[in-house]
C-alpha cells in the first residue's frame, strides 16, 4: 500500500538529554499528517530519525510495509520516501531548472551515467519543468536559485521533493520565515500535495495545521500528548496548555 | 540533442586550436629544451585535472595527491625495466595497481570529509613515501629508481624530443575530453551536488559515499597516467615524488588556475612548471619561500585563481564558459 | 626483552614531545576550528630560535630555552591576525590551505637564514651524560626533557580546568556562539591561544634540540604525528589528544625497533580502523568535519 508510513517506540537521546521518547504515529495513503508541539518538542529530532539522518536509538519505522528503520537517506528516497529541510538547503549555484533536474536525474537512477552530457536527459528535464509550473515558479526556472525570493526557494524545496516522485513526503517546517500572504498560498499548496503523495508535514504555526490536516499529533519534551482530527485538537485542554503563551491558539 | 549555444561553439573551437597548435610546436623551430619543459607541463597538466575532479568537482581537498602520482610512477617504471618497456602494457600495469591501491584507500579515506580527509590523504601519501624510501631492494631507497628504459609502442621506439611529446599531447587530448565528458554527465553533476549540499545530496536519493569512492578512484587512475609518462620522460623516479611538497605543488596548480573548471588547473600546472623552472634557475634558495608567499596569497586574494578572473572578463562578454564549468548565469 | 624496554622508554619520551605539539593542535582546533598546519614548522622555528639565541647572544641553554620560544609567540600571533582571521567564515579548509602554504614560508625563511643543513646542539654540561637503566646507558638530558615536557603539559591541563580563561577556552570550544553571547572576547582568546599553542610547539623545538638533528624539515615528522594522536583521540579533545600522543608515539617506537619502516604503515592502519568504527575519535566527543 503506498504511502503509508508507521512509526512505533522512536527515541534519540543525547547524553543526558532525552529529545525523543517512545514516539509513534501512522501516516495513512493520501492524508496529510501534521506533526506539532513548541520549540524543545523534538520534532526536528524525530523528522531527522524517520527521514535517515540520525540513526534513533530505539523503534522502528516502516515505509509501506519494509522496515526501513536507521536506513541512509538514498535508500529512503529509492524507497519512496523524500523529505525537505526547515533551514533551506538548496543548490545556490545552480539555476532552479537544475535544482529539480538533479532530483529527477536521480529518481531516473541516471546518477551513476557517466558518458553522455547531463542535459541529453530530457525526460528528466521535461519532468522538472512540469514541477515548476505546477507549482508557480516556471517563469524563474533559468534563474540562480540563490536569487529567489524566500518565500519562493520554500517552494523550491517542495519542487525538489516531489521530483523524487515520493509515495511519503516529509515537509520540515515549510512555513518558516513566510509571511502570512505566502503562508496561505503555501498552506493551500501542501494541501493539494496529497493527491499525489502522502504528507508528514512538521510545523510550529497551529493556525495552518489545523487549517489543512487530516490528522494532528502533538508533541512536547518528546512524547506525544495528543492526537486527533483538528476538531478534537483545537478543544483539547492539554494542548491548550502545552501552548500557553504561544499566540497562533 | 541540446541547442549549441554560440559561446559553446566558439570554445570548442578555440579548444581545438589550441591541441592543434600543441601538436605543431616541435615542428615550428622550438627548442628541444622547451619542448622538453613542455612535456613535463603538460604532464602535470594531466596530474592537475586528475586533482580537479577530486578537488574541485567533488569537494574533497586531498593534501596526498603526490601519492596517486608517485605510485604509479614506481609501477611504471618497475614494470618497463624488468618486463616489458612497452608504454601502454606498462600504463596498464601501473593502472591497474593504482586503482586496485584508490579502491582499498578510498573505501577508508571517504568515509569522512573535510579537514579530516585532508589529513588523511596526507597520511597515507606519507606513508607510501616512507615505503619508498625504505623498500631498497624494489626502490632503491632515496637514490631513486633509474634505469628505466626508453618506451615503445607496438615495437616503435618513442625517442626522447618531439615523439615523446606528442604522445603526451595525445594522452592530454584524451584525458581532457574523458573528463570534460564526465563533468557535463549525470555522474559529473551529482558529484558537484555533492560538493555544493552534501545533506541536500543525500537527501535527493544521491549515494554520496559510493560517489566519493568512485571520485577518488577515478582521480588516482588519472594520476596514474601522468605518473607513468614522468617515469618514461625522467628514465626513473625518486621518493621524492611522493613526498607532501609535491603534493602541495599539484595543488598551487589547481588553485592558481581555477579549481573546478578542468582546463584551469591543465594551464595552472603549464604556467607552474614554467615559472618554477625560471625562478630555480636564478633563485634556487629562495624558490621555497617564493611559493609559499604565491600560494598563501593566492587561497587568500585569488581563490577562483587565473579561470575565476577569466570568467569575470568572459561575462563581461556575455559567453557560456568553458566545457567543465557549470553555473548559472543569471 | 631489553630491546622491547628501551624502546618502550624511548616511545614514552618521545610521547612526552608530541604531548606538547599534540595538545597545541588540539586546543587551536577546539577553539576556533583552525587546524594548524604551520605546526611542524614553529615546531622547527622554536629549534632555530634556539640556536639563535645561543649563538648571537651568546647565551647559556637555559636562557635559550625560555628565550627561544618566546620569540616564536609573535611570529605566530603576526599569522594568526594576518592571514587566518580574515578568512575565518570561509569553509575550514580554506585555512588548512593557508596554514599550508605558510609551512613553506616558514620552512624556506628557515632555510635562507640558517642553510639547509643539520645543526647540531649539546646539551648543557649539567645534564650530559647518562644513567643506566636496565643496563645500558641512556643519556640524562633525555629524561630531563621528557619530565619538563609532561610537567609543561600538565601545566596546561591545570591552566584549562583551573583558571578562568581556562573555563572561557573550555566554552568557546563547546559552543562558540554562546559563549560570546555571554561576554567571552573570543577574537581575543583565538589569537591568545594560538599564540600559546605556537610557544609549546617552540618550547618542545628547542627542548628538543639536543635530542633530534635540528634541520629546516625537522617539524614534518612531528606534524604527521600530532594530526595523527588528535585523531586519534577526537579533535578538540584535550584528555584524547593525551592519549592519543602516546598511542602514536609507542607504536612508531616499538614499532620501529621491531618492523623498521613499516610501523609507519602500520599506525596508518591503526588510525584508519579508527576512522572506520569511531569517526569521532576513539574517545568520542571529538569532532569529525
Amino acid at each position: 500500500m503506498a504511502g503509508a508510513l508507521v512509526v512505533k517506540g522512536l527515541s534519540k537521546s543525547f547524553g543526558d538529554f532525552r529529545a525523543v521518547q517512545g514516539l509513534a504515529f501512522e501516516l495513512s495513503p493520501g492524508q496529510l499528517h501534521s506533526l506539532i508541539g513548541p520549540n524543545g518538542a523534538g520534532k526536528t529530532t524525530a523528522f531527522n530519525c524517520v527521514s535517515g539522518f540520525l540513526p534513533p536509538d530505539a523503534g522502528t519505522v516502516t515505509l509501506n510495509g519494509s522496515d526501513v528503520t536507521g536506513w541512509a537517506p538514498h535508500r529512503l528516497v529509492a524507497a519512496g520516501l523524500a523529505r525537505t529541510f526547515q533551514i533551506t538547503k538548496i543548490f545556490g549555484e545552480l539555476s532552479v531548472l537544475e535544482n529539480v533536474a538533479l532530483a529527477t536525474r536521480s529518481r531516473d537512477r541516471r546518477n551513476l551515467q557517466a558518458w553522455r552530457p547531463a542535459h541529453a536527459a530530457r525526460g528528466a528535464e521535461a519532468k522538472a519543468q512540469a514541477i515548476l509550473e505546477n507549482l508557480g515558479l516556471a517563469d524563474r526556472a533559468q534563474a540562480n536559485a540563490e536569487h529567489l525570493a524566500h518565500g519562493e526557494k520554500r517552494v523550491l524545496e517542495i519542487a525538489i521533493g516531489l521530483a523524487l516522485e515520493p509515495s511519503v513526503l516529509l515537509l520540515d517546517e515549510p512555513t518558516a520565515g513566510m509571511s502570512s500572504g505566502e503562508t496561505e498560498r503555501i498552506a493551500r499548496l501542501i494541501r493539494g500535495l496529497t493527491a499525489q503523495a502522502s504528507v508528514l508535514l512538521v510545523e510550529h504555526d497551529m493556525e495552518i495545521v489545523l487549517g489543512i490536516s487530516d490528522v494532528i499529533t502533538v508533541m512536547t519534551q518528546g512524547s506525544v500528548i495528543a492526537h486527533g482530527t483538528p476538531a478534537e485538537i483545537s478543544r483539547d485542554p492539554r494542548v491548550q496548555e502545552a501552548y500557553l503563551g504561544a499566540e497562533h491558539l | 540533442m541540446g541547442i549549441r549555444k554560440p559561446g559553446q561553439a566558439w570554445a570548442r573551437v578555440s579548444l581545438t586550436l589550441a591541441a592543434l597548435l600543441l601538436i605543431a610546436l616541435p615542428f615550428g623551430g622550438a627548442a628541444p629544451f622547451t619542448i622538453t619543459l613542455l612535456t613535463e607541463a603538460l604532464i602535470c597538466a594531466i596530474w592537475a585535472m586528475s586533482l580537479d575532479i577530486l578537488v574541485g568537482y567533488t569537494g574533497l581537498v586531498t593534501f596526498g595527491h603526490a601519492a596517486a602520482f608517485g605510485f604509479a610512477a614506481y609501477v611504471a617504471g618497475y614494470f618497463a625495466r624488468e618486463a616489458n618497456p612497452d608504454f601502454l602494457l606498462a600504463l596498464l600495469a601501473a593502472e591497474i595497481a593504482t586503482i586496485a591501491v584508490a579502491v582499498v584507500i578510498g573505501f577508508v579515506a571517504t568515509r569522512v570529509s573535510g579537514v579530516a580527509f585532508a589529513i588523511i590523504s596526507l597520511c597515507i601519501a606519507q606513508v607510501l613515501f616512507q615505503i619508498a624510501v625504505g623498500w631498497r631492494s624494489v626502490t632503491n631507497g632515496m637514490d631513486g629508481m633509474v634505469g628505466v628504459p626508453l618506451p615503445k609502442i607496438l615495437g616503435m621506439k618513442i625517442g626522447v624530443g618531439t615523439d615523446f611529446y606528442l604522445l603526451t599531447v595525445a594522452c592530454v587530448i584524451i584525458v581532457y575530453v574523458a573528463l570534460a565528458r564526465l563533468v557535463d554527465s549525470p555522474f559529473g553533476r551529482t558529484l558537484q551536488a555533492i560538493r555544493t549540499n552534501e545533506e541536500r545530496a543525500a537527501s535527493i536519493g544521491i549515494n554520496v559515499r559510493l560517489h566519493k569512492w568512485l571520485a577518488f578512484v577515478i582521480s588516482w587512475a588519472i594520476s596514474g597516467v601522468a605518473g607513468t609518462l614522468m617515469v618514461f620522460l625522467k628514465a626513473g623516479t625518486t621518493p621524492m615524488t611522493l613526498h607532501w611538497s609535491e603534493s602541495g605543488n599539484v595543488l598551487i596548480m589547481g588553485i592558481f588556475g581555477g579549481i573546478g573548471t578542468l582546463l584551469g588547473p591543465a594551464v595552472g600546472a603549464v604556467v607552474f612548471v614554467f615559472l618554477r623552472d625560471e625562478f630555480t634557475t636564478t633563485f634556487k634558495q629562495a624558490w621555497q619561500l617564493a611559493f609559499g608567499l604565491v600560494f598563501v596569497i593566492v587561497v587568500l586574494a585569488f581563490p577562483t585563481g587565473l579561470a575565476g578572473i577569466a570568467e569575470r572578463a568572459l561575462n563581461l562578454l556575455r559567453r557560456a564558459p568553458f566545457p567543465g564549468t557549470w553555473r548559472a548565469r543569471s | 626483552m631489553d630491546l622491547f624496554l628501551v624502546s618502550l622508554l624511548n616511545g614514552v619520551l618521545y610521547g612526552a614531545f608530541l604531548l606538547l605539539t599534540s595538545l597545541g593542535v588540539s586546543l587551536v582546533f577546539g577553539l576556533g576550528r583552525v587546524v594548524n598546519f604551520a605546526h611542524g614548522a614553529l615546531f622547527a622555528l622554536g629549534g632555530y630560535a634556539l640556536v639563535a639565541v645561543m649563538k648571537a647572544a651568546g647565551a647559556p641553554f637555559w636562557v635559550a630555552l625560555i628565550v627561544g620560544p618566546l620569540l616564536v609567540v609573535p611570529v605566530a600571533i603576526v599569522i594568526e591576525r594576518a592571514t587566518i582571521y580574515p578568512i575565518r567564515h570561509r569553509p575550514e579548509i580554506y585555512t588548512l590551505l593557508v596554514t599550508f602554504g605558510l609551512t613553506f614560508i616558514l620552512v624556506g625563511g628557515i632555510e635562507m637564514i640558517w642553510g639547509s643543513g643539520t645543526t647540531l646542539v649539546t646539551s648543557p654540561t649539567a645534564l650530559s651524560g647518562s644513567v643506566n637503566i636496565l643496563g645500558a646507558p641512556y643519556p640524562i638530558y633525555r629524561l630531563f626533557a621528557a619530565g619538563v615536557s609532561l610537567l609543561v603539559s600538565a601545566g596546561v591541563f591545570a591552566f584549562i580546568l583551573l583558571t578562568p580563561i581556562g573555563l572561557q577556552i573550555r566554552a568557546v570550544t563547546d559552543d562558540a556562539e554562546m559563549a560570546e553571547a555571554l561576554g567571552v572576547k573570543t577574537r581575543w582568546l583565538l589569537t591568545m591561544v594560538f599564540g600559546a599553542a605556537a610557544g609549546l610547539a617552540g618550547f618542545a623545538g628547542a627542548l628538543g634540540a639536543p635530542i633530534f638533528a635540528v634541520n629546516p624539515e625537522m617539524g614534518s615528522g612531528i606534524l604527521i604525528d600530532s594530526f595523527l594522536a588528535v585523531i586519534l583521540g577526537g579533535l578538540g579533545n584535550l584528555p584524547g589528544s593525551a592519549l592519543g600522543a602516546l598511542v602514536v608515539a609507542l607504536t612508531k617506537s616499538v614499532g620501529g625497533s621491531f618492523i623498521a619502516e613499516w610501523s609507519i604503515a602500520l599506525l596508518f592502519l591503526v588510525v584508519a580502523l579508527a576512522l572506520i568504527f569511531r569517526p569521532t575519535g576513539l574517545f568520542g566527543r571529538g569532532r569529525v568535519a
